[in-house]
């Protein structure tokens, strides 16, 4: 059964991107266009084993979402990998406390993010 | 007053560095369209400091040409709060509506490209690296097949029409036998006639030697009659010889006009298998370049979608410019004095999210290292 991934980003054709690369590798892809949406999504769907996330988003930026997902009892233990233009090393910082497992800058290469996918949904 | 100036100076054409740089990210419609705000909020703010120069100078009193009564309008520094208020929210209009279009525009092209690639795949133009694809392999396998077994049919047929030849070869030494033979028959024939004749001798003297003779009269009567036996099983012999000769001579004629035929069909069929071959090893050459050829096309298409994210990076910079200009609208309708530039762009800059943003303002640095992709940080 293929494994679910939720791509959180305001930028449509960000998620196309990153939809088409995991749906290539064989991931199902949930969408969600910002924070609050993306809570939303994961308390609707059946089971989510990855976040793709970005950070800079309107009504909820990524790192508090993490942090909500990481307060969540059947949340938590899924990982999240942040993606975003934000190269700031306080923002990776905050986002790693928050409980981000990865950070991956955009542009991004498709093969290095379903790398990074692979790891954290095997780990 | 000073401070409103001294703030547009710097702030606007921010704006236009701002605008004028996204060219760098890459080549599409939008930095084109933000551009052409940048240098349009330039000139708005141009002919508001001509307006202010002018009003400065008719206040000094270094206007001497003109009344100044004449010259003067409204205060710059009561038209401008209005003016921004009114222009503001169109530039954050276009603005908004130029990030969205890009935004649907660049995911069409995604999807699009994307299709094309699929496209290219399902056609098995393409593999995911040199070494072919499944359908491909299979492809490649049939066609090594097809030459593989094409060869020993036509060894095999060359074979089986050497054997036809050595039939024929047979039949004909069979049918030279079967004309000795006829001419044993008919020496057996010969010898009977000549038997016969010695019995009817034999019964001449028998009947010449009387009573004595009886005895031998009736052995060169069953000689006679074995003799006419023989004759007539030799003459019987010869007329199916006769009639085996012809056969054989029809079928050993047959065999030949066979061999010819069969021979003539090999060349034929060697001759197709060699073209058939032949093309097979093109097309196995061609389908080796078309998936060489597509790999190179798939690896640029994937290079594309990959620049695509240009536009998130573009919008990153939009949405800073778009903020800021709302909170420069803020300012203007709120009662609390105009921060200076330096202040202002202390706060922007805490709006960056990326290294180019950071250096267009206040440095001359390339953001051409926006292209690279970077690693991943694993926590």
């Amino acid at each position: 059964m293929a494994k679910t991934v939720l791509i959180i980003d305001d930028s449509s054709s960000l998620r196309a991107l990153v939809k088409l690369s995991l749906c290539r590798a064989g991931y199902a892809v949930i969408e969600a266009c910002d924070g609050k949406d993306g809570l939303t999504q994961l308390d609707k769907a059946a089971k989510v084993h990855l976040i793709v996330c970005d950070v800079n988003m309107p009504n909820m930026d990524g790192i508090t979402m993490v942090t909500h997902v990481k307060q969540h009892a059947k949340h938590k233990f899924i990982p999240v990998i942040m993606l975003t233009t934000e190269d700031e090393s306080s923002k990776i910082a905050q986002a790693k406390a928050a409980g981000a497992r990865a950070w991956l800058t955009k542009p991004f290469n498709p093969p290095q993010l379903l790398d990074a996918v692979s790891k954290l949904v095997l780990a | 007053m000073t401070i409103h100036r001294r703030w547009l100076d710097a702030a606007l054409p921010l704006f236009a560095v701002a605008s004028a740089g996204l060219p760098l990210f890459h080549r599409v419609g939008v930095p084109e369209v933000m551009a052409a705000v940048g240098v349009a909020a330039a000139s708005v703010w141009a002919a508001v400091r001509a307006t202010r120069a002018a009003s400065a100078l008719a206040a000094d009193g270094a206007w001497q040409g003109t009344d100044p009564e004449a010259c003067a309008g409204p205060r710059p520094g009561d038209e401008l709060p209005p003016l921004l208020r009114g222009i503001l929210p169109v530039w954050r209009e276009h603005i908004e509506s130029v990030r969205s279009q890009t935004d649907a525009a660049v995911g069409d092209l995604v999807v699009n490209f994307s299709a094309i690639t699929e496209q290219f795949e399902a056609a098995g133009f393409t593999g995911t690296s040199d070494a072919p694809t499944n359908d491909q392999a299979s492809t490649l396998s049939l066609l090594t097949l097809s030459e593989r077994e094409l060869q020993p049919v036509i060894a095999s047929m060359t074979r089986i029409t050497d054997s036809k030849g050595a039939l024929a070869a047979s039949v004909h030494e069979l049918s030279v036998i079967t004309g000795e033979l006829q001419t044993m028959a008919s020496g057996v024939a010969d010898i009977a006639a000549q038997t016969n004749m010695l019995a009817i001798n034999a019964a001449i003297q028998a009947a010449n030697a009387g009573e004595a003779g009886r005895g031998f009269a009736v052995i060169a009567k069953e000689i006679r009659r074995l003799s006419q036996a023989s004759a007539q099983t030799a003459n019987h012999i010869t007329g199916r010889m006769a009639n085996i000769m012809t056969i054989m001579r029809n079928t050993s004629a047959a065999a030949a006009q066979t061999a010819v035929s069969d021979q003539s069909a090999i060349e034929l069929s060697g001759k197709v298998v060699e073209d058939v071959l032949g093309h097979v090893r093109a097309l196995s050459a061609e389908a080796k370049t078309m998936r060489s050829k597509g790999n190179v096309i798939r690896s640029n298409i994937e290079a594309l979608i990959v620049s695509l994210q240009f536009q998130d990076r573009v919008s990153q910079v939009i949405s800073v410019i778009d903020k800021d200009m709302a909170r420069l609208r803020d300012t203007i309708e709120g009662d609390a004095p105009l921060p200076c530039a330096d202040e202002w762009l202390v706060d922007l800059q805490g709006c960056y999210t990326m290294k180019e943003q950071r250096r267009s303002n206040g440095s001359s640095a390339s953001p051409a290292a926006a292209s690279a992709a970077r690693a991943v940080v694993f926590f």
